[in-house]
């Protein structure tokens, strides 16, 4: 608890808000000193019309924030770091202020906050129009088809937008950026090099029939599929979760290219490894919007570095849990509460699939899921992405080596559903064949989750924010590709 | 039954109540806080009715608040902690509640005359402060159905320290014990910039919320 005395609240009327206490001679002063430690840490969020609520770009954009400043980065809460770096490997892009920054903002503000000498600020950082990504214009953007409007509340469905990819040859991004035009209104949204499902063509950017009829909210059509592998003579379901599996251009995990959920949205790729942008294929935008209570109108970019250097391995985005990309016979491996999640076996077809995970029952504080890969050949891994909804908890990845030895490499223990950052390894880590990765997700639908809408109720797994999500998102590559001795694509 | 037999057996089934634990002369258990969301058995769907909100279900009761605001007219920057009480309503459309807070310029209370009209999802609130300022707030109340119901007002300009001011708020109820609000002001006919985020956190036995 901070308490003011009434000395300082009567100093603080009395200067009429210009001052937070005496300026003393030789304090820091915002151009020479605070400056440059914003524009080093904090204005890619804090700069106007972007994720942060207020901008710290100018004296008079900070000073009015001089004293919550100094609160939040003392108490270090700001900048944002959900991961815990004593049972963590270490980051690239690790947000962390030097004990000296710190204090230099403390004796700031201290010192009254004074703005010093404009000749002393440094030079603005130069961002490109909207962009997080510091690395000059995109090389190419893909707009989001049309301007989706939101209404004021309700429920707002998964739907899809599609753009054609614009060249004749698989391009490979190195750095790419989902960015929203309306921050307060994107749950979260998703781009995926695809085809179109079957039976169906793009209008302005919406998927339709081949007769013309919207599909963005209507079923897919249905495969017919031959007779003997359908009795009830439904043909074969062409929605989503299939589709994802059809389009997975090399390896399943090259489909996915990236997310936007809060705290993340910017990918950065080693030279020589990309995500795919197949030719001939499209970007299928799969949005999630949320009402917020007034009706407001979104457009999503896509910004697209293209590599420079000879791409050799193509970048794969799978979860812990799921079954090892070059493992035709693998199957997802999850445990709840201690008990494995049975996979089950289409009698007709042979197929293994996931059984069905239970839903967090109501009150629970403490709900554990852990999701295991088997590492079934030598890979690189480079990056991990939390991604749950309101009862997430924590999050932690953890590598069983073959002999056994456990190593913890990202521990979330406070997991944020505003700070979903995408961890880039400092090193990328090499894991052998024998391994495993599990990622543990631990949930709380109890009162003393504050973002709790409904401790009594029994929590389902889907895509709204009130249902749950478990997503452990690891990228990585496969040691023995080597797309340049290879033909590019093999999708035939 | 005859008579003797029956006080016996009410003399045995007093006894017994008496030396169980939370059997029928303890005190009940407190209900734990129940979002507004009915239990449907299955997802939701997006045909689903989102239930009007209850207010009487949900606002009655201590809340302690903090808001670390800007420096603006209203006062200097920094954290405002106190505690807000509502009252229940009367005819369920007329309410009050009373703040005590201390912030950055020191103690201060705010007396709240409210109305809430469900039907209309309508939200009306005037604050009488003792910082020297009067303010009317009127707005909507909206929601999803996963529960979060949300408050979106505004005040007409108002003011304040010689300059103008004008508040537009939302207030979201995140959880039965929790609701967070977030500002924006706008100073003088200027742009509404950020006026800060705040968390009210219901005072409930038993219930702990992290921070």
């Amino acid at each position: 608890m901070r308490i003011f005395t009434s000395l300082l609240a009567a100093t603080l009327v009395l200067s009429g808000g210009t001052a937070l206490a005496g300026q003393e001679e030789g304090a820091p002063t915002f151009a020479k000193d605070v400056a440059p430690i914003l524009y080093d840490n904090c204005v890619t969020c804090h700069r106007p019309n972007n994720i942060a609520p207020m901008s710290l770009f100018d004296y008079t954009d900070a000073r009015p924030w001089a004293r919550s400043i100094k609160d939040m980065v003392v108490a270090r809460e700001m900048p944002p770091w959900p991961a815990d770096p004593k049972n963590s490997l270490e980051f690239q892009n690790e947000r962390y202020l030097a004990q000296a920054d710190i204090d230099t903002i403390a004796a700031w503000v201290d010192a009254g906050a004074p703005k010093g000498n404009d000749a002393d600020m440094p030079v603005k950082p130069d961002f490109p129009e909207g962009w997080t990504y510091e690395g000059g214009e995109p090389d190419y953007v893909f707009d989001l088809p049309v301007e989706y409007t939101i209404a004021a509340e309700g429920e707002e469905d998964y739907i899809d937008f599609y753009s054609a990819m614009p060249w004749d040859e698989d391009r490979f991004a190195e750095v790419l950026e989902l960015r929203p035009s309306d921050y307060r209104v994107v749950h979260h949204s998703g781009a995926y090099t695809v085809d179109l499902p079957w039976g169906t063509q793009v209008i302005d950017g919406v998927l339709h029939d081949l007769e013309g009829n919207s599909l963005l909210r209507a079923p897919l059509p249905r495969r017919p599929a031959p007779e003997e592998n359908d009795e009830a003579g439904e043909g074969e379901d062409t929605g989503r979760v299939a589709q994802r599996v059809f389009n997975e251009v090399n390896l399943p995990g090259s489909s996915k290219l990236l997310s936007y959920v809060p705290g993340r949205g910017v990918e950065r790729h080693r030279p020589g490894t990309g995500k795919r942008l197949a030719a001939d294929k499209w970007v299928r935008w799969t949005m999630h919007y949320n009402p917020i209570g007034v009706e407001a109108t979104e457009r999503s970019k896509l910004g697209i570095w293209f590599n420079t250097e000879p791409v050799t391995h193509e970048v794969l985005t799978r979860q812990a849990g799921n079954a090892f990309p070059t493992d035709p016979f693998g199957s997802d491996i999850y445990i709840v509460q201690g008990e494995e999640v049975k996979p089950t076996t289409d009698p007709e077809t042979g197929r293994v699939r996931r059984g069905r995970i239970p839903n967090i029952p109501p009150y629970e504080d403490d709900w554990k899921i852990t999701g295991i890969t088997p590492i079934t050949e030598p890979i690189t891994l480079y990056g991990l992405s939390p991604h749950m909804h309101l009862r997430g908890k924590s999050l932690r990845w953890v590598v069983t080596y073959p002999d056994g030895r456990e190593e913890t490499i990202l521990d979330v223990p406070k997991f944020d559903f505003n700070w979903q950052i995408h961890y880039e390894l400092a090193e990328p880590l090499h894991l052998p064949a024998g391994s495993k990765i599990s990622g543990i997700g631990v949930y709380d639908n109890s009162l003393g989750n504050r973002w709790n809408p409904g401790p009594h109720l029994e929590v389902y797994w889907g895509q709204q924010s009130w249902d749950e999500m478990y997503q452990a998102f690891t990228v990585y590559t496969v040691e023995s590709q080597d797309l340049t001795k290879q033909p590019v694509t093999n999708d035939e | 039954m005859i008579p003797g037999l029956m006080w016996r057996v009410a003399t045995w089934v007093l006894l017994g109540a008496l030396l169980a634990p939370g059997t029928a002369l303890s005190q009940p258990a407190p209900q734990r806080p129940e979002g507004q969301i009915p239990d449907r058995g299955r997802p939701t769907e997006s045909g689903d009715e989102i239930p009007l909100f209850d207010y009487d279900a949900y606002f009655p009761g201590t809340w302690e608040f903090e808001w670390r605001v800007p420096e603006s007219p209203l006062g200097s920057g920094g954290m405002i902690e106190g505690t807000e009480v509502f009252e229940p309503g009367q005819d369920g459309r007329y309410y009050t509640s009373r703040i005590v807070a201390r912030g950055p310029d020191g103690d201060f209370t705010a007396d709240s005359r409210i109305i809430y009209l469900a039907e209309q999802k309508a939200f009306s609130r005037y604050e009488v402060d003792s910082r020297g300022f009067e303010v009317f707030k009127a707005g909507r109340v909206g929601g999803d159905l996963g529960g979060f119901y949300t408050v979106h007002y505004e005040t007409p300009p108002f003011e304040m320290n010689g300059q103008q001011v004008q508040l537009r708020m939302t207030t979201r109820l995140v959880s039965p014990v929790n609701y967070r609000v977030e500002s924006r002001i706008s100073i003088d006919g200027g742009p509404f910039t950020n006026f800060g985020n705040a968390w009210w956190t219901k005072n409930v036995p038993g219930v702990t919320t992290p921070q």
